[in-house]
């Protein structure tokens, strides 16, 4: 069981993803993911995908169209597009 | 300057000593023989900018009282035998989260319905064991109207300072009996009301400030944000399995009574100096007992009454003592024994322990308890 | 780098993931709550979030507003008490179906009556998670729960409904799996003054999904989608279309004054201003 953390913990942490050059569309927490599949499931472009570790994987990033369809249904938080659409 | 002297029921001086500590929320449902509590409150709250709801059952009025204390406010519900029942498990949440309020229970007589206008005392050990769980009670009980006024103050006055529901265990006796008191002025009667705290909301921690009677804790909306809950909890108030956190949580509340009976505790005596005989007596059947004793005495009886003013905690110290030098005691109550059980918990020493009861809805009279003194004479 | 939006809005401190089961439906109402007061502005220090006792109790530890997790059924008591006494918060109570509508049925509808000025966001999860499974009010007749090992026998509330009859200043309902549109119902029930209802449709896939054979979180979601139908649409479909569905959107939205406004009313009479 992975342990769990509060949210300063979970912002560093990602901060320094984002450091050390994350720069996929979608970003996935895993501490707080549960493994619900939703993410996956109601993606409208197929980008994400169930990883051996039972956590969503950014398997196609290139087909992100930036929805937030991810993000707002995930019930733990856990995933979210790290960035915002271009206008 | 003229003295302010009035004629008036213990449950009218009640309300009125409410107002005098400053209670600004009011929340109960009505229930004989406690409403005209709740009448006076309705009448009076509003004149000075403070609040009264008639909820829709007495478990939302302790409930509603709870949350105004916990934004703030200095809270009061009233009620009587069944209504009291129906807030047992609020009053344990507020023992628990350690919210500030005052509960009046006019007791009658009981169980069940029982006898709504008739008064009894027969509610003393489910104010103190009615809620589930080990948790610390403080209790006061008044013994005439001007009482009533004073310990409604000092019930604020404590919840204030150790953050928990104070009961004020009035009878239907006293909250019914007229007779005229002199109003304490302004200033008179000292008043109490918890420090804010001074730490950043970041260093800020709800029940962490090592010391549960008179620290500073803050209300809801006051910029410092944290949670309330009746789960056992630590000194965040987050919910917590962890035994030492259960264990300190459970201490910081037993310690509030344990540490601090000396200042809570108080006994009213009379004739007791050289009294052979004490009749040990509360609330209104007291003032059946101070009758008798002066009528002993009058008779040549060395007789004394022993009356606490605080029932929960039970002055047990001072009982001890009293056993120990006189030669009986006479328990007078209404009820079937629930006051009697405690002196017989203390009575280490084997000292001529009569009870005194009555419990037909009826006062406890002078001459039943002066019959009893004599009879011990003869 | 976009950062979670949200997590401005988490308890310092708190350890997460929350304590809801995978893919229950409560984590995807409480986005939808954060993103409503963040929407509006609303300063932290302003929100009160009371809940009661049950899974979406839980809700209240989880988010950085002043919260009051107090005893079951009572929530909409304390809440009343905290508006009261300051109306200047704005006091959101968190319940469930069990919460709410059993234990706390008669709070919900005197609130309701008095139009005390809070919004009540009820997860409607159809059956009680916290005590494993018993059937609660609104378990719909012939479903199965722990306590109803052969399906229900008894009939279930309409939470919308019954809170208009009772008095409410406005009624919504929406489902998990459209928290946009969850969403924004929020947010208008917040700004709304007197008593609000949001009936959010929250699956539980661990206990009711699985005695009703309902499928997983991915399952009960999809469902949601194939069998809601928004009021305005509903209105245009023949009866036979509508019903077993899902109806969501604003059912009753009326201008009232609430509690607090009419008691400082009171007060001035009082002081005969």
């Amino acid at each position: 069981m992975a342990k769990n953390t509060d949210v300063m913990e979970a912002r560093l942490a990602i901060e320094e993803d984002f450091k050390k050059g994350y720069d996929l569309p979608v970003y996935v927490y895993k501490p707080w993911c549960k493994s619900c599949e939703i993410c996956v499931a109601f993606c409208p472009k197929n980008v994400l995908e169930m990883g051996e570790d039972r956590k969503p994987v950014v398997a196609r990033p290139e087909d992100c169209i930036l929805c937030k369809q991810c993000e707002i249904r995930c019930p733990d938080l856990a995933i979210f597009v790290t960035r915002e659409k271009k206008k | 300057m003229n003295k302010d002297i009035r004629l008036l029921q213990g449950n009218e001086a009640c309300a009125l000593g409410a107002i005098y500590a400053g209670c600004d929320f009011f929340g109960g449902y009505p229930i004989t023989p406690s409403t005209e509590i709740a009448e006076e409150m309705a009448l009076l709250l509003p004149k000075k900018g403070g609040k009264f709801i008639q909820m829709e059952d007495e478990i939302a009025g302790i409930g509603t009282i709870l949350g105004a204390a916990a934004a703030g406010a200095k809270a009061m519900t009233a009620t009587s035998g069944p209504g009291f029942s129906l807030m047992m498990e609020l009053l344990g949440y507020g023992c628990m989260a350690e919210i500030p309020c005052v509960i009046v229970n006019v007791q009658r007589g009981g169980p069940s319905t029982g006898l709504p206008t008739k008064g009894a005392q027969a509610d003393m050990m489910q104010a103190r064991w009615g809620t589930h769980g080990d948790h610390p009670t403080i209790a006061l009980c008044p013994s005439s109207v001007e009482e009533s006024f004073k310990l409604t103050v000092k019930a604020f006055n404590l919840a204030e300072k150790f953050r928990m529901p104070v009961i004020l265990l009035l009878d239907e006796f006293i909250g019914h009996m007229r007779e005229k008191m002199e109003m304490p002025a302004a200033g008179e009667l000292e008043l109490y009301t918890h420090p804010q705290p001074t730490v950043s909301p970041a260093e800020y921690t709800h029940y962490g400030d090592g010391t549960s009677v008179g620290g500073p804790y803050a209300s809801m909306g006051s910029g410092y944000r944290f949670n309330i809950t009746g789960l056992t909890h630590d000194q965040h108030g987050f919910p917590t399995g962890r035994s030492d956190e259960i264990q300190w949580k459970m201490d910081r509340l037993k310690d509030k009574i344990e540490k601090h009976r000396p200042e809570l505790v108080e006994v009213d005596q009379e004739f007791m100096d050289d009294a052979e005989i004490a009749v040990f007596s509360y609330g209104g059947a007291a003032r059946s007992a101070q009758q008798a004793i002066r009528e002993a005495r009058a008779k040549g009886i060395k007789a004394g009454l022993v009356r606490p003013t605080t029932i929960w905690p039970f002055p047990d110290q001072a009982l001890e003592e009293i056993l120990r030098r006189v030669k009986t005691m006479i328990v007078a109550e209404i009820s079937q024994g629930q006051l009697l059980g405690e002196i017989q918990r203390l009575n280490q020493t084997h000292t001529k322990v009569i009870p005194v009861q009555r419990y037909d809805g009826e006062m406890l009279t002078p001459n039943e308890v002066l019959n009893a003194i004599v009879e011990v004479t003869k | 780098m976009r950062m979670h939006p949200s997590y401005e809005m988490l308890r310092p401190g708190k350890k997460f993931p929350h304590v809801w089961c995978p893919g229950c439906g409560h984590g995807i109402v409480q986005g939808a709550i954060i993103r409503a007061v963040q929407k509006l502005g609303w300063s932290r220090d302003e929100m009160v979030m009371v809940s009661g006792i049950g899974c979406s109790s839980r809700m209240p530890v989880y988010v950085d507003f002043n919260s009051l997790h107090t005893a079951h059924g009572r929530a909409i008591a304390f809440a009343t008490g905290v508006k009261l006494h300051n109306p200047k918060l704005h006091v959101i109570v968190i319940t469930g179906d069990g919460d709410a509508l059993a234990i706390g049925g008669n709070h919900f509808i005197h609130a309701a009556r008095r139009n005390a000025d809070l919004t009540v966001i009820l997860m409607n999860n159809n059956i009680y998670g916290m005590t494993g499974g018993q059937y609660s009010p609104t378990t719909p007749i012939g479903k199965r729960a722990s306590t109803a090992p052969y399906g229900t026998a008894e009939r279930d509330f309409d939470p919308c409904a019954l809170a208009k009859a009772a008095g409410a200043a406005f009624t919504a309902r929406g489902v998990a799996y459209n928290a946009l549109e969850l969403e924004k119902l929020i947010e208008t029930a917040l700004t709304k003054k007197g008593f609000s209802l949001v009936e959010a449709i929250s699956p539980c896939p661990t206990l009711y999904g699985r005695l009703n054979k309902e499928g997983n979180a991915v399952k009960m979601l999809q469902w949601q989608k194939a069998n809601t139908i928004n009021i305005k649409a509903a209105e245009k479909l023949p009866m036979d279309q509508v019903t077993g569905k899902i109806i969501t959107g604003i059912f009753h939205d009326v201008e009232t004054v609430p509690y607090t406004e009419i008691y400082d009313r009171i007060i001035k009479k009082a002081q005969g201003k």
